[in-house]
């Protein structure tokens, strides 16, 4: 699954990290293989989404989620 | 003993800047980096008789050299003997903080480790082990909390005390360096496989400290999250956002700005302009020269100084919400709307800052990455209503509408709002119509503002004001003065008979359409390409000159109402707001379109850009003013 | 004699008015409300994200 499916409330833990333009920002700001990521909230119009990774808060659009494959976390 | 050099260096919302103004109070110097337009802060303290110089370095998420902030920070650690290197971390989010320590350390930058918001950490559940932290990075580390004094004391005596190159990085850092190089040098990888390997060798150590210093018991929801349900989430979040927007306009037009503003305009318009000329007459001074002094620079530049007030209450609302952490909030919600109307919804912050003055707007547009997003940030930014415009609608709204003041500028900011949108729109779908953008964007978690922190913010932004008043304002009201009084033949009695008549009444040819034709408005157009303060300013002299205030048969009445009489005569209450429609979206004034030039990259988009505004405005206001008397206002 | 006293002071404080005006212009600063004098990192610390 992907990111963007992800519930909120879930956490999950980053498989991989699609190419993308954003990639490197995305892994310099913490997103890596192995994180783990919970899904906090939407914004009021269901878009961007807020998640928690690394005990801070970050915000991405859901066509970015889409490209960040993720797992359930044990 | 020499002085010490300080440098301060961390992530974004990391209190930096608070510790930064804590230490060093008002001994600050503000200039600017060498080729970019990113302000340089250096300030100066004393401890224990120790000279002690401290740079504060712009704060960056690494040190990648991808925008001009972090290569300033790059640059000027590798390029200067320092004392000492600060690198300010938050320690409530230490473990993404630790990225930019560890890529300073790859770099051979020893580092003094500030955990600053040690307070917060305690109250979110995250326990840091000084000691353990210090063995797993082998370099020093103090704990702070930004706005006690008592901890910038601790600082200081640690400051004093340390000299990095007692320092090694511990071994299992060394381990890591050696790895990253390892990555550099290896020939079988991509370079972006290089970099992504890299930052997951970080990663990895960052995760190795945490382990041995570092205890996370999050159970509990922070009470930013709390927050967030009503102001990030769910269908309150936008009413909440435009009730403290309003509430930011109220408390600036009609609560606290505006009264202190009133006070002022009774100094400096009355008190002191009464006591100039009958100083001047007592002395013997010329008639001319009373006259350039009192109803040109006088009036020139007190039109502008009284909306000072306003400016700075404007200002410290806006550099509040920012030390909130709400400003990234707005960026969230706006997102969607924002990019339905063509823009990004980081967009939204240097558009916000373009409430204050277009220019650094202008440049903060270059933080946004897709060609597309600059420049259409760019374009659109002079629309708002900037920190200059403010006095135009303030004095017509006050003049014309003084029961609802604060409500017709609420609504002319709306029109500067709506047409920028709709300039966005029509330039994504004609010019630039290539990718959108992308959105990655911190949410800090909600903080009560360091007061210190805001006022000197506000000080710093309202000064440039201040700043103009004196300077760009004062040459203008001289040569507004020397305009309106002289023509071909030398001085003349009747002001319709000067130069600026003549210039004016060829400008009011445009708008005999827009009920404003006069000649006195005519000239404030073209002084507010100038500077859009000296609208004001025209206005103020133009309307305050003494061939025209004799009419006024109470000579006790304020200069406030003498200005208010002729000028009603001069405006119906239509013509009034297709002025202010007028001003409000018309050609930026030449600061902001040589910001344009710089930034867009030529003459062209200037030009452009002056040209269509023009245009747009000319088109709107007429719109207005047609569409309005119609309907029988 | 007043009229030129005050004269001067006019004329200097033009001079440096203009002055200040022709080297922002000459260095291609501005000094206009609402610059973020100095704390550029901080109210645009949200952008920064992009850049990396």
């Amino acid at each position: 699954m992907t990111l963007k499916e992800g519930k909120t409330g879930m956490t999950l833990k980053v498989v991989s990290i699609a190419d993308s333009a954003l990639k490197e920002r995305l892994m310099t700001m913490g997103m890596t293989p192995g994180t783990r990521v919970k899904v906090l909230r939407s914004a009021p119009l269901g878009d961007p989404i807020a998640v928690r990774l690394r005990s801070y808060n970050l915000a991405l659009r859901r066509e970015d989620a889409e490209k960040i494959a993720v797992e359930q976390a044990g | 003993m020499s002085t010490l050099a300080v440098a301060l260096t961390g992530n974004p919302n990391t209190g930096k800047s608070t510790i930064f103004n804590e230490l060093t109070g008002a001994r600050q110097k503000i200039g600017n980096w060498p080729g970019v337009t990113v302000d340089k802060k250096v300030g100066y303290t004393r401890y224990k008789n120790r000279a002690i110089s401290i740079v504060d370095l712009p704060g960056t998420y690494s040190i990648n050299a991808r925008s001009p902030e972090e290569k300033i920070v790059i640059d000027y650690l590798t390029n200067n003997k320092l004392d000492l290197v600060v690198d300010v971390v938050d320690s409530s989010n230490i473990e993404r903080n630790l990225f930019l320590t560890i890529q300073l350390l790859e770099k051979g930058i020893p580092v003094l480790v500030d955990l600053n918001m040690k307070d917060e950490a305690k109250r979110r559940g995250i326990k840091i082990d000084v000691r353990k932290l210090e063995d797993a990075l082998g370099m020093p580390v103090v704990e702070t909390v930004g706005r006690d004094h008592k901890s910038t004391e601790k600082l200081l005596s640690v400051f004093t005390e340390t000299v990095m190159n007692r320092y090694n990085v511990s071994e299992q850092v060394q381990a890591h360096i050696e790895k990253v190089q390892a990555i550099e040098q290896s020939p079988d990888l991509t370079e972006s496989q290089k970099l992504e390997q890299t930052i997951e060798a970080r990663y990895d150590i960052i995760d190795k400290i945490m382990a041995q210093a570092v205890s996370l018991n999050q159970a509990s929801t922070s009470t930013s999250e709390k927050i967030d349900k009503y102001l990030a989430n769910g269908v309150l979040a936008l009413p909440i956002f435009l009730v403290i927007l309003y509430a930011v306009f109220q408390i600036t037009f009609t609560w606290i700005g505006q009264p202190i503003a009133d006070v002022l305009d009774e100094l400096i318009n009355e008190d002191f302009l009464d006591w100039s000329k009958d100083a001047m007459a007592a002395a013997g001074v010329a008639d001319w020269m009373q006259s350039l002094v009192a109803d040109g620079i006088i009036a020139g530049v007190g039109a502008v100084l009284t909306f000072v007030p306003l400016i700075f209450v404007l200002f410290f609302c806006l550099s509040f919400l920012d030390g909130t952490g709400y400003m990234a909030r707005i960026a969230f919600i706006m997102d969607p709307i924002m990019r339905r109307c063509g823009l990004t919804g980081k967009g939204i912050m240097p558009l916000m800052m373009g409430f204050g003055c277009g220019v650094p707007a202008i440049m903060g547009a270059r933080a946004l990455d897709s060609e597309k997003d600059r420049m259409v940030s760019i374009l659109i930014t002079p629309f708002l209503t900037c920190g200059a415009k403010l006095p135009i609608m303030a004095l017509f709204a006050a003049m014309f509408f003084p029961d609802n003041a604060a409500n017709v500028v609420f609504a002319m900011y709306i029109i500067g709002i709506v047409m920028a949108i709709v300039v966005a729109k029509g330039l994504g779908a004609t010019i630039f119509k290539q990718e959108g953008s992308t959105f990655l964007l911190e949410l800090p978690p909600y903080r009560i503002p360091d007061m210190k922190t805001v006022l000197l913010e506000t000080w710093d932004k309202g000064k440039g004001y201040l700043v103009k008043a004196g300077t760009i304002i004062f040459a203008a009201s001289v040569l507004i003065w020397v305009l309106t009084n002289y023509n071909f033949d030398g001085p003349t009695e009747e002001m319709s008979e000067s130069f600026m008549a003549t210039l004016g009444s060829w400008m009011s040819n445009l708008f005999v359409f827009h009920g404003f034709a006069s000649w006195q408005a005519g000239s404030a157009v073209i002084t507010g390409i100038l500077a859009k303060e000296a609208v004001v300013s025209t206005i103020g002299i133009l309307y305050n000159a003494p061939d025209i205030s004799t009419e006024a048969e109470d000579a006790a009445e304020t200069a406030q109402t003498l200005l208010g009489t002729d000028m009603s005569t001069a405006f119906t209450t239509m013509s009034a707001i297709a002025f202010m429609v007028f001003t409000q979206l018309y050609t930026p004034c030449v600061t902001a379109l040589g910001t344009i030039k710089k930034e867009a990259g030529g003459w062209k988009w200037m030009s452009f850009s002056a040209a269509y505004m023009f245009v747009i405005a000319w088109l709107v206001s007429l719109l207005v003013y047609q569409i309005g008397t119609a309907l029988g206002f | 004699m007043a009229t030129f006293i005050v004269g001067a002071i006019v004329a200097v404080a033009l001079f440096f008015a203009i002055r200040h005006v022709y080297h922002n212009f000459r260095d291609g600063k501005e000094d206009c409300a609402g610059a973020c004098g100095g704390n550029c990192a901080q109210c645009m610390s949200h952008l920064k994200v992009q850049k990396h």
